[in-house]
């Protein structure tokens, strides 16, 4: 086995070693995200404040990076979440995970806090700490100028240096957005990782992996989502079928329909602003849109930010949208949370909370006020904070939109349940991926899961959280999982009676799948490119022997450990909540189910997971994950 | 007469990105590509979500009413 290379990197003694990781560490967690949090757990110490010098920040990547197998660009970031005080992982594509393995290191995990400004330069595996004093106060793109085009890049903007809460790492024209990355670089005064190299991936089965490498890609070309819809239409695409079921977000979650939907949607953006699609390396869905904003061609905004910077703030200017998106990513910061946080204020503006110039269906000044949160100027630092703090600053917890004090993602959940239940499970706050995203199968895609009955939805939210935490462990983009959904089923429609029974019987199956889990790995004891290809992908990389189920399990310990680090935070069932306006109101008066029945769908969860009243994972199930000794 | 309205794979199809349609259900609507436009127009309509006045449609039994709108749009993602 050849195990994976990683170096610590002490800021405060400016001391560079290896740290090994051990066989059976690699491959009980993978890499990436699962195995960050294991070695988050294990050398944080409990109760350390994130943006302290005694925080610590792993960027690693994962078996799959630089293997050449679809969709296997992605690296991680993982740290004590800036917003949440619980985990972090924070995803990202583009060439840096890649550069970073070529240059020699599987990951990094980095302590202390530099007394200057640096940037950590990775250079054929010789890790140098280079003075950056020149680079501050540079946005992201400038500062990534300064280097060779075909280097890997991780770098902050000012919202990073300034420490905006939810600052992210950007890499190219791809960002780690979620939970601060970039604010716990700045809190280290790290301005930039570049890495560059020439080493290869070791692949243990070279011609094996090709020849499934060449299968998968032809799989992923002829499904209809990941080789027609995504490329054609990219995540935005999303907002009419978000619309016309009720999950686009309104007014900040005040409804979940918009009624200049079509200006902002991904048909116009095609029609209007497209100039290319585009992708990741070794990623054919090639889901990356590009737009010209002030005459220049850069990336265009994902759904989230079409949603949260759109209908989110009654704003229907698609064309505004492109640029305010590209100004976050320059400036570094999240559009998820400070759109999110945005609509908020523009909440209590409106009931006289609080004022901060800010108010729905007026975009006008929110360009200069973006670039205000990211300095920290006057009282737009408040809006830096995010919306929980500013909840508990000026009232109106009952509709901050987040789930542990990180902003929801662009689907209105009560009209989509199940997406409900997982933002409020989510291990790094209101995320519908690490949330298990079945907003996708209840409300905005092919199949039409009933979006409103809390029955079945624990079990679909855990099945397709462990798979999603194990799709990321491995290192894939979690758009190569699309595929998973037959394509007769998109062949057939949503309206065929097959499509429609196969929703219904996604449901049915609920009470097969607690004595599922229980014995994963000799349930599942085979691989498919129909169902999970990047377990036979992971397989021919590393030549450790992977089955479905023993990946699901790998996925299932990933989302145990980031639980118990929230615990041992100081988390606990109670924090599995969301505002009292997706969980108390209807959404729609006439339509009694129109909220989100957590209370109900909690206990269940908790069950299934093995997991106490309170949430806890019990004793047996963390034995069961090897997580604690069995004797 | 009902307003139907194509999206940008259909109206390959259709060369037109609406049209006024007179029928009673979307099954009738169906039917009527099917006629007009061929069996590949009809199973790229088939395939696609389908909303009536901008609210998702899950059957296709359903009564439409002069005035309604019937809009097919592509199946999309995201993530």
């Amino acid at each position: 086995m050849i195990l994976p290379v990683y170096a610590s990197i002490d800021l405060n003694t400016k001391e560079i070693k290896d740290y090994p990781i051990s066989g059976k560490l690699y491959e009980e967690f993978m890499g990436g995200k699962t195995l960050g949090a294991k070695i988050l757990y294990d050398l944080l110490p409990k109760n350390t404040a994130p943006l302290s010098p005694e925080a610590i920040l792993i960027v690693n990547t994962s078996p799959a990076n630089g293997s050449g197998a679809p969709s296997s660009s992605r690296f991680n970031m993982t740290f004590k979440n800036v917003l949440t005080g619980g985990i972090a992982s924070s995803n990202c594509g583009g060439q840096f995970g890649v550069m970073l393995k070529r240059a020699g290191y599987d990951g990094l995990i980095i302590l202390g806090k530099s007394d200057s400004p640096v940037i950590i330069e990775i250079l054929d595996g010789v890790i140098t700490l280079k003075n950056a004093s020149e680079y501050v106060g540079m946005n992201s793109e400038e500062v990534q100028e300064q280097f060779p085009r075909h280097w890997g890049k991780l770098v902050i903007g000012p919202a990073g240096e300034n420490l905006v809460r939810y600052a992210c790492a950007v890499s190219g024209e791809r960002v780690a957005g979620r939970c601060g990355a970039g604010a716990v670089m700045g809190s280290k005064n790290i301005k930039g990782i570049v890495a560059f190299g020439t080493k290869q991936t070791p692949i243990n089965d070279k011609k094996g992996l090709q020849s499934y490498i060449t299968k998968w890609v032809k799989h992923l070309k002829n499904h209809p989502m990941t080789g027609n819809s995504l490329p054609r239409y990219g995540s935005a695409g999303l907002v009419n079928s978000a619309n016309a079921s009720g999950v686009l977000p309104t007014k900040n979650f005040s409804s979940g329909r918009y009624k200049d939907f079509e200006s902002i949607s991904g048909e116009t953006l095609a029609d209007s602003f497209l100039t290319r699609n585009s992708g990741c390396i070794s990623c054919p869905i090639r889901c990356e849109r590009r737009v010209m904003v002030n005459k220049k061609e850069v990336k265009g905004p994902e759904f989230e930010t079409v949603g949260l910077f759109g209908s989110n703030i009654d704003n229907n200017d698609l064309e505004w949208i492109n640029e305010v998106n590209y100004e976050a990513d320059i400036l570094g910061m999240d559009t998820i949370s400070l759109a999110g946080t945005i609509a908020f204020a523009m909440e209590l503006q409106e009931k006289g909370m609080a004022d901060f110039d800010l108010s729905f269906n007026n975009k006008e000044n929110i360009l200069e006020i973006i670039t205000s949160i990211a300095y920290r100027n006057g009282k737009y630092s408040e809006l830096a904070n995010g919306s929980k703090w500013l909840s508990e600053e000026y009232g109106g917890k009952d509709f901050a939109i987040h789930a542990k004090g990180l902003e929801l993602a662009a689907y209105e959940p009560r009209h989509s349940v199940g997406m409900g239940l997982g933002y409020a499970t989510s291990n790094r706050g209101g995320c519908h991926l690490n949330g298990g995203y079945l907003a996708l199968i209840e409300s905005v895609g092919v199949l039409s899961v009933d979006k409103q009955t809390p029955r079945g939805k624990p079990e679909l939210t855990i099945l397709l959280q462990n798979m999603m935490e194990g799709i990321s462990a491995a290192g894939f983009c979690l758009f190569s999982a699309q595929a998973i959904i037959p394509k007769f089923l998109y062949k057939l429609g949503p309206l065929h009676w097959v499509t429609k029974l196969t929703g219904k019987a996604a449901i049915s199956v609920r009470f097969l799948l607690r004595p599922v889990w229980k014995c994963l790995p000799w349930l599942l004891p085979f691989n498919s490119l129909y169902l999970l290809p990047h377990a036979e992908v992971y397989k021919r990389i590393t030549g450790i022997k992977m089955t479905t189920g023993k990946f699901l399990q790998i996925g299932e310990r990933g989302y145990n450990i980031e639980r118990m680090f929230n615990i041992r935070e100081g988390m606990s069932g109670d924090d599995d909540a969301l505002p009292k306006r997706l969980t108390d109101s209807l959404q729609e008066s006439n339509l009694p189910d129109s909220y989100v029945p957590l209370k109900q769908m909690l206990p269940r969860y908790y069950r299934i997971r093995g997991w106490d009243e309170k949430g806890i994972p019990s004793t047996k199930k963390l034995k069961q994950l090897g997580l604690v000794n069995n004797d | 007469m009902i307003e139907v309205i194509y999206s940008q794979q259909i109206q390959v199809y259709t060369n037109c990105d609406k049209e006024y349609i007179a029928a009673g259900s979307l099954r009738e609507i169906f039917k009527y590509i099917s006629n007009e436009y061929g069996k590949e127009a009809e199973r790229e309509v088939k395939s696609s979500l389908v909303t009536q006045n901008s609210m998702r449609l899950y059957n296709k039994q359903g009564k439409l009413v002069n005035g309604d709108i019937i809009k097919f749009i592509p199946v999309c993602s995201g993530g």
